[in-house]
């Protein structure tokens, strides 16, 4: 036998390739916003922006926080991601178990990402959201 | 095309390329700093330390999968480099473990490169007033590390012959009797600031048949008003160098137990005690295959302090800290 998986090792742990396609490389990459709220703080409409080397798939999303807040995201077309804010406590603060974006969104270079924010701990907050994919070059 | 589709399902292993195999590594940035009473800080404390570099061996390619940083402050933040040497974030993260998916290929000799913006570090408060110190932290990079080899070698080995596998735990007993500096009847030496000479040479006999490690977990046994607990974070417990059958190390230096204790897993069934911890320990991966007769053998550095605070210069109440060591994987049965 020649297994050469270990059962109790995570995905990422027992490998996972780029899966690019042809013609592309894929390169692991986060883009992070970091921002201090005032307590119960209401902060909608911020962007974080795509660099313009390369287009952007989000795929997972970690965050730390001083406090509880709640927040949404958008697609590249400025859809909202969930129809309302989503509790930080229904995310994922473990940056080794993101909350998965299933599937993929992509981002064109030069996009952007909208972020909604608010601050629910009624302190001052400082939070880090961590958006977490791969840049795809291209060689066109 | 959906990337999240190539992740492995679990009927179809990842294999390296032909021609090559890949054994389970940690490479490990370490920081220990003893510090008197005066000046009781820790020297590197909210400085920035642009371009730690942590050298890669020369015989083989590096496949990273997961890093670790072990840092008490929110405030620090931690920043990779990717093989290219480009920032692997568009700005310093702050403290945490994270899965490398798709994994990173460094080069035989490259390094693994990082940034560290406002350092902070893990403290031992060794004495009876809190002083002095040991500053600690590591930065731990997992993964593989990639070798050329014949035809068909695989890892974890083969055993050469026909069998099952049947899941096994070996249990060790490990009483941590000795702290970090320098303990001499009875007592701690406090002035000299000399750590404590790590311990080597601890084995488990691996019986019977084959064994292939999966994976470790540590528990603290307690008296019986106490609920055992398992061994989590940096402080209070123990580091610990594990070898392979062929008596190589399989990290660079010594790493904190809770960097591989499995049971630290959040949420996993079976444990008592305090708290849940978020290192989502997952080593050795690939297993590894210790021949029947062969040896798990381990070094292990204590990193115990005086939690009591009452002043007694010992290093605990009990003064022997009870751990248990398991490893847990499966036994090749001849079939």
């Amino acid at each position: 036998m020649d297994r050469t998986l270990n059962p109790y090792g995570n995905d990422a742990l027992n490998g996972v390739l780029p899966g690019s396609p042809p013609g592309c490389l894929d390169v692991y990459h986060d883009y992070v916003f970091n921002v201090s709220l005032t307590a119960s703080q209401v902060l909608d409409g911020q962007v974080r922006s795509i660099d313009t080397d390369s287009d952007f798939l989000l795929r997972g999303f970690v965050f730390a926080s001083t406090a509880n807040f709640s927040v949404r995201f958008s697609d590249a077309q400025g859809f909202y991601l969930s129809d309302q804010k989503i509790l930080s406590a229904a995310l994922s603060g473990d940056g080794g178990r993101p909350w998965v974006f299933f599937p993929e969104v992509v981002y064109p270079r030069g996009g952007a990402i909208l972020i909604d924010l608010t601050e629910r701990g009624a302190v001052p907050n400082t939070v880090q959201l961590v958006f977490r994919g791969v840049k795809r070059f291209t060689n066109r | 095309m959906n990337a999240m589709r190539e992740i492995c399902p679990a009927d179809q292993d990842y294999r390296p390329p032909a021609g090559y195999f890949d054994k389970p590594y940690i490479y490990v940035s370490n920081y220990e700093q003893p510090v008197a009473a005066v000046p009781g800080t820790d020297p590197r404390a909210g400085l920035d330390f642009p371009n730690i570099q942590v050298p890669l061996k020369g015989d083989s390619e590096f496949i990273l999968r997961k890093i670790w940083h072990y840092c008490p402050s929110a405030a620090t933040r931690f920043l990779p480099y990717t093989p290219q040497g480009n920032q692997i974030a568009s700005a310093p993260l702050a403290p945490t473990n994270m899965a490398i998916a798709p994994e990173m290929r460094f080069p035989p000799g490259g390094a693994c490169a990082f940034d560290v913006v406002s350092w902070s570090s893990n403290d031992i408060p060794c004495g009876p007033n809190g002083e002095p110190h040991i500053f600690h932290t590591q930065f731990l990079f997992q993964g593989v590390r990639r070798f050329q080899g014949g035809a068909g070698e695989v890892y974890p080995r083969d055993s050469g012959y026909r069998y099952k596998e049947v899941p096994f735990t070996y249990r060790y007993n490990l009483p941590v009797t000795w702290p970090y500096l320098v303990f001499e009847g009875g007592v701690v030496q406090y002035n000299n600031l000399i750590k404590e000479p790590d311990r080597t040479d601890f084995a488990v006999q691996i019986q019977n048949y084959d064994f292939e490690l999966l994976w470790c977990t540590c528990i603290l046994t307690r008296s019986a008003a106490v609920n055992d607990q398992v061994v989590e974070g940096p402080n209070d417990n123990f580091k610990i160098l594990l070898f392979d059958p062929d008596d190589r190390a399989i990290s660079s230096d010594y790493i904190y137990i809770d960097a591989i204790n499995f049971h630290t897993w959040p949420g996993n069934p079976g444990t008592t005690g305090v708290g849940v911890n978020t290192t989502q320990a997952g080593f050795p991966v690939p297993g590894i295959l210790y021949p029947r007769g062969s040896y798990i053998r381990f070094n292990v550095r204590s990193m115990l302090w005086d939690t009591n605070t009452d002043g007694v210069p010992d290093i605990d109440t009990p003064a022997v800290r009870p751990f248990v060591l398991y490893f847990g994987g499966v036994r090749r049965v001849p079939c």
